[in-house]
């Protein structure tokens, strides 16, 4: 049974950790909305200023990181608190993937930006709609500490591929008519397939924050023979 | 208490019993037994007796104000229960006053357009506002803005900046900071935090949005560049051409002509700049006043078109009247419809290419009086739409120079229709020709003449 002194310092251990989570989350929200935002707008500065933020993000991964192993050495928690800290280290991966990602569809939009652009986006601004809200409500749940929302984060998962097969589709004509299309339209099916792989870090975001609220792995439901 | 009376009660019983001498020592039996049975019943008695004032005080304490004390406690005790209703009366008062205050503070945070959040020193919110909660969270779904108690900052807004900018903030430093907050508005806010340290440790944030001031100064500074850019180009023409002069004005009397001749150019152009600066900043400044007449739009427009009636047909372009009605009679200020149809003829007969067709027609019904000028030369791209009516704003900004324009027309073609009350829009497709039509409501060209005859 640890002291009173200790407990309290693990709660704000804890806590200090939860809003490095968040900070790290709401950092990664911008970059990938920076960088779709640069893409609608061709706008060169935008896209540049995302690629810079990464590295703070990179900085707070590493941070967490540490911050997870001193928790775990310092106070072997157990349940809810141990899942915690499991996830948390999960949970930094994914979002430090996401902003890779994100600076990957700024360096697409650095490439485009010197073309003329190649067509009006239709789908993919919905695409990154859906994409970028799948993050923040994946962010919501794990504030919320809401499994439900969590799950109808998961189910978007399915609009997101659909959209990526869609605007695959479009490209390809556009590539099949004109092979001088081909530079541009690939650049775009890149930053649509970035899009695609967000939208799956948003999925693993969700099941890692219903295994924190509920103990249950959601993870490769139906897939896997698990041991009792 | 007990031991006190106790004490009091054998004194009591002594003090007789010493006088008396003989039956001291009974005496002093019969006071101590006294003196012990007093010591039991006074007390209960006095508890009884006190008992409706500890309620009352009970109440009081849990707050229930409208209690009396007075009206339920026997005689003896009145100045006690008057203290005490005294003291409650007292009570209450202050509480109501807080209580408004509170409540005021309560109103002026949410009709406030700045901003407000409150935190302590864990960044947990205390207090914010409506002004604050839509700002920082645009997409808001109705959540109100009391059910953010105990949750931080980074929970509740998850906005980085923000956060950092917290983060920055000491006791000895106030820290001011613009942040950004994206989606499909995106706005700008300058955020102001002190770190207090009354009563209760924490932050004061407050933000206020400055979009639109940021907007107006680039929009001021761009304006300020366009102006220095526009006068120094025939400035600097006229100076050059004078340097010139002076070399060759002796030996070369022919040549010195054309440099006179460039010299009258740009001075012209120069003064057209700086009229049409002050037509506009009149119009603009509301010092324009609008002096209505009733005007026969068939015979105004006729002779508004024949000054331009050379120079067209000189380009083979031909302009058309096309009136709902021949007796079309409105009344409005004579001298600003001349202004604004001359500059939508004028850009017309500039932009199109020779053989073109203008076309001017106008309608008036019960609900609006429409002015239009149409041309189907080469039309405007819509991304230059919303910009169009700016000062300066060029499409090409060589060519507009080359063709001699100030910059300034459709920005004072929109500030006038403004001032007569109406309002200028523009249809117009790349290579389909373009369509500038003034609407204005018929409140603003009422006229006692102005229903449409028969033709």
């Amino acid at each position: 049974m640890p002291s009173r002194h200790t407990n309290q310092e693990f709660e704000s251990d804890l806590a200090k950790l939860r809003e490095s989570i968040l900070m790290m989350g709401a950092k990664v929200e911008k970059v990938i909305k920076a960088s779709v935002d640069a893409l609608m707008t061709r706008d060169s500065t935008l896209a540049k200023k995302a690629i810079d933020a990464d590295r703070e993000i990179n900085r707070l991964e590493l941070k967490i990181d540490g911050a997870c192993l001193q928790i775990l050495a310092k106070f072997q928690p157990v349940a809810s608190d141990l899942r915690f800290i499991t996830i948390s280290m999960k949970l930094v991966t994914d979002l430090e993937r996401i902003a890779d990602l994100g600076v990957n569809i700024s360096e697409r939009v650095l490439e485009l930006n010197e073309d003329p652009p190649l067509k009006p986006y239709v789908d993919l601004p919905h695409m990154a709609d859906v994409a970028i809200g799948m993050v923040h409500d994946a962010l919501d749940a794990f504030v919320a500490g809401d499994a439900g929302q969590a799950k109808d984060v998961i189910d978007r998962d399915e609009t997101v591929d659909a959209y990526y097969a869609q605007i695959f589709r479009e490209l390809l004509t556009y590539m099949m008519e004109d092979p001088k299309n081909i530079q541009r339209a690939t650049r775009l099916q890149s930053i649509a397939k970035y899009l695609e792989r967000i939208a799956d870090h948003a999925t693993n975001l969700s099941e890692m924050i219903i295994f924190y609220v509920k103990g249950t792995d959601v993870r490769h439901l139906g897939s896997i023979n698990r041991a009792p | 208490m007990r031991p006190r009376i106790f004490v009091i009660v054998l004194i009591a019983a002594t003090v007789p019993a010493l006088i008396s001498g003989a039956s001291a020592i009974t005496a002093l039996l019969l006071g101590v037994m006294g003196a012990v049975v007093a010591a039991w019943i006074l007390p209960k008695s006095l508890t009884r007796s006190v008992a409706p004032i500890v309620s009352v005080a009970q109440r009081l304490s849990r707050g229930d104000l409208s209690v009396h004390a007075t009206t339920i406690t026997p005689e003896y005790l009145a100045p006690v229960a008057r203290a005490i209703d005294e003291l409650s009366e007292n009570l209450s008062r202050t509480l109501t006053e807080l209580r408004s205050e509170r409540d005021l503070v309560g109103h002026i945070l949410d009709r406030m357009e700045e901003g407000v959040l409150l935190l302590d020193e864990q960044q947990r919110i205390l207090r914010t506002n409506p002004a604050l909660v839509s700002m920082l969270l645009p997409r808001n779904t109705g959540r109100p803005s009391e059910n953010f108690g105990n949750q931080t900052v980074l929970e509740v807004f998850r906005n980085a900046e923000l956060a950092s900018a917290l983060a920055r903030a000491r006791p000895e430093t106030r820290v001011a900071e613009e942040i950004s907050i994206d989606g499909l508005k995106p706005r700008q806010l300058l955020v102001r935090i002190t770190h207090f340290d009354e009563g209760q440790k924490g932050f004061l944030v407050v933000a206020v949005d400055v979009t639109e001031m940021r907007r107006l100064e680039s929009l001021r500074r761009d304006f300020v560049a366009n102006v220095s850019h526009e006068l120094l180009t025939p400035v600097a023409a006229v100076q050059s051409a004078t340097e010139t002069l002076r070399g060759v004005v002796d030996r070369d009397p022919k040549n010195a002509k054309r440099f006179i001749d460039m010299i009258e150019r740009n001075t012209d152009r120069l003064h057209a700049l700086v009229k049409d600066l002050l037509e506009l900043s009149r119009i603009e400044s509301r010092e324009f006043r609008v002096i209505r007449e009733e005007i026969d739009l068939a015979r105004f427009l006729e002779t508004l078109l024949a000054l331009f009636q050379p120079r067209a047909e000189a380009r083979n372009i031909v302009i058309s009247i096309a009136l709902q009605s021949r007796n079309l009679v409105v009344a409005t200020d004579r001298r600003a419809l001349e202004m604004v149809v001359s500059n939508l003829v004028e850009n017309a007969i500039k932009y199109c290419p020779d053989g073109s067709q203008i076309t001017i027609s106008g309608n008036l019904d019960s609900t609006r009086f429409q002015l239009a000028v149409s041309d189907n030369g080469p039309g405007i791209a819509a991304e230059h739409h919303g910009r169009l009516f700016e000062r300066f704003y060029r499409i090409e900004p060589g060519r507009a120079r080359a063709t001699g324009g100030t910059g300034l027309g459709l920005s004072i073609v929109k500030n006038l229709v403004e001032a007569l009350g109406g309002s200028v829009g523009l249809k117009s497709t790349l290579g389909q020709g373009s369509t500038f039509t003034m609407t204005f409501p018929p409140t603003a060209v009422a006229s006692t003449v102005s229903q449409p005859g028969v033709s």
